[in-house]
């Protein structure tokens, strides 16, 4: 399957510039302009490769809201905020969501299976760089019954697919040099086992196990990051500790020449994870490919408890947040108050899910929500995958920055008001 | 920008954000030491507090360039002053005459002049391009009126002029009249 695109389009340009005999100017701009073009073509490829693969696996494309009135609390992302209009009744605030994550959730929770999306996602006052646009793709799929090793393998094939499409794309000397580096299998390596080989510090010994230890545990793990000479300051949280070394000096000392996915994140940096029984670490991954990091999965938590807890505290830190916003109160409910439907209320291990009200009630009951409750049933255990589709993109066309492949990227939108032009 | 970090003012020589999506964001800084020029790794949360060294700024016209130096204008108080090409070496390619900048100096010295993010140049020497050439990409190098050299489309002619991105050093589009 090697390229039958390419010989078609070699053709198609060798053809185009000399039709009749002689050369075709226009014909040939197009092809000075290959890049940009190049750009087009690839992300139109990419997404045909994303729903081909996904639609052989029966996986159901969705669309969720980019606008909302409330999100799930992340308090390391900011959001944008915008407002409704109604005609009569005055206005109301809006955001746009930073990931579909909790609207597929819902999805699932109706009973839908598994199921992918590629949509827009947002995020506010993120630097203007050679990795983040404020408005960016992205592609999240979920597998119900599923755990965050069952969505590797996936992902394995998944780049295994998008790699035979992207040789179909017409080849360049400069782009494509990043394919190599995507070529699964991916290299599999735990967290302890980055921090051992780049950081020389065994992150077990501080990594806490439950919310109680993490104060001891950060000034533990400052005190020795101190000791070693890596990057650490006194008074971080344990979460800013860890991520101080690991921006710091782990990540930028992976090695590049294959896909590296860093598995079995601490408990220490909260998320929707589920825990690892008896260790301090969640069955959660995180894909990098040439140094960048580009995809995301958990083993996702379904537990009342553990899930109550995060939104309590991600949104208590959302109030102080630039742009603090309404919490998804009513996707909460999904675990706390609504009835289970027979035979899906049970983890990913088969276990029964604990109801806590013990009686099943109807959603009528569950508690006030700016956003209504989307399904009857209880959450179903499965595991979820967020990739970056531009980054992804950037990988396949040996891109340095996500401008490259981005039409109309936000900088350039924004170049006239923010650089200085004194000519 | 600068930094007063360690008892020593520092410039910012490359500053990478890295936002690890669960957690703190981070600033990746390289500085570089005003007085000894040594370069030094940072990794700074995004809401630690840093100091900025008090340098000071002010728009100056560049006149020209000779062996050693770049001389400028203060475009308010028409002063004129020079600064030594030692550690800016790769401004010449970007300074162009008549054109006003930020000059920055800290402790009476100029320490950075900021170039714009793009900037126009004429096209000074380009070769014609071979009629078929496909196979080197579609591009080739030309001379821009300061020196510096870029790979561009093959259709840009000598005296044309075309917008330099400044930061990756790389063509960005043909600018007619």
């Amino acid at each position: 399957m090697v390229s039958v695109w390419s010989v078609v389009f070699l053709f198609r340009v060798a053809g185009g510039c000399f039709a009749a005999g002689s050369f075709s100017f226009r014909a040939f701009l197009l092809y000075t302009f290959r890049m940009r073009f190049d750009g087009i073509r690839a992300r139109s490829m990419l997404a045909a490769a994303v729903r081909a693969f996904f639609f052989a696996r029966n996986y159901l494309e969705v669309e969720t809201p980019l606008l909302a009135p409330a999100l799930i609390p992340e308090s390391a992302i900011e959001v944008f905020r915008t407002s409704f209009e109604h005609p009569w009744r005055g206005a109301r605030d809006m955001y746009l969501a930073p990931s579909p994550e909790l609207w597929m959730k819902r999805l699932l929770a109706e009973g839908f299976g598994n199921m992918f999306q590629i949509c827009k996602a947002f995020r506010n006052a993120e630097s203007l760089g050679e990795r983040h646009n404020p408005e960016f793709t992205i592609l999240e799929y979920y597998t119900v019954d599923a755990g965050y090793l069952d969505s590797l393998r996936l992902t394995e094939d998944f780049f295994g697919c998008v790699l035979d499409a992207a040789a179909a794309l017409p080849a360049d000397p400069g782009a494509g040099k990043g394919l190599g580096r995507l070529r699964p299998p991916f290299r599999r390596v735990s967290m302890a086992e980055v921090f051992r080989a780049h950081a020389g510090l065994d992150l077990a010994a501080f990594a806490p196990r439950c919310a109680e230890e993490a104060p001891g545990a950060a000034k533990a793990l400052t005190r020795e990051a101190l000791g070693k000479g890596l990057p650490a300051k006194e008074g971080d949280s344990w979460e800013a500790a860890f991520n101080r070394i690991f921006v710091g000096a782990v990540e930028p000392a992976l090695p590049q020449d294959r896909p590296l996915a860093i598995l079995d994140y601490p408990r220490g940096v909260r998320c929707l994870a589920r825990d690892i029984p008896d260790s301090p670490w969640n069955e959660r991954w995180e894909l990098y490919a040439g140094g960048m990091e580009i995809a995301n999965c958990f083993t996702e938590e379904t537990g009342a408890e553990k899930l109550a807890a995060y939104f309590r505290e991600e949104a208590a830190l959302k109030r102080g947040a630039i742009v603090p916003h309404a919490i998804d109160e009513g996707f909460m409910a999904l675990y706390t108050g609504n009835r289970a439907a027979p035979g899906r209320a049970r983890d990913w291990r088969g276990a029964e899910q604990p109801r806590p009200d013990g009686r099943g009630r109807s959603d009528s009951a569950a508690p006030e929500s700016p956003v209504p409750a989307a399904g009857r049933n209880a959450p179903i255990s499965s595991s979820g995958v967020a990739v970056g589709f531009d980054r992804l993109l950037m990988a396949i066309l040996g891109e340095a920055a996500i401008g490259g492949v981005i039409l109309f990227p936000f900088s350039d939108m924004l170049a006239p008001t923010l650089t200085r032009n004194r000519g | 920008m600068c930094l007063f970090m360690k008892n020593a003012p520092y410039m910012v020589v490359e500053r990478e954000f890295v936002n690890p999506g669960k957690g703190s964001a981070f600033v990746r800084l390289k500085l570089k030491s005003l007085t000894t020029g040594q370069t030094l790794q940072e990794t700074i949360k995004s809401n630690d507090s840093v100091e900025e060294a008090d340098v000071a700024d002010r728009n100056a016209q560049f006149m020209y360039a000779d062996e050693s130096d770049y001389h400028f204008m203060d475009t308010e108080n028409y002063e004129q002053f020079a600064v030594p090409r030692e550690g800016m070496e790769d401004k010449q390619f970007y300074l162009q005459e008549g054109h006003t900048y930020y000059v920055t100096e800290w402790g009476g010295k100029v320490i950075d002049v900021k170039i714009p993010y793009k900037i126009v140049l004429k096209v000074k020497e380009a070769h014609e391009a071979l009629k078929g050439d496909t196979v080197s990409g579609a591009t080739k190098t030309v001379v821009l009126e300061t020196g510096l050299s870029v790979r561009v489309p093959i259709f840009i002619k000598q005296g044309e002029r075309v917008m330099i991105n400044t930061e990756t050093k790389e063509y960005v589009e043909r600018v007619n009249s």
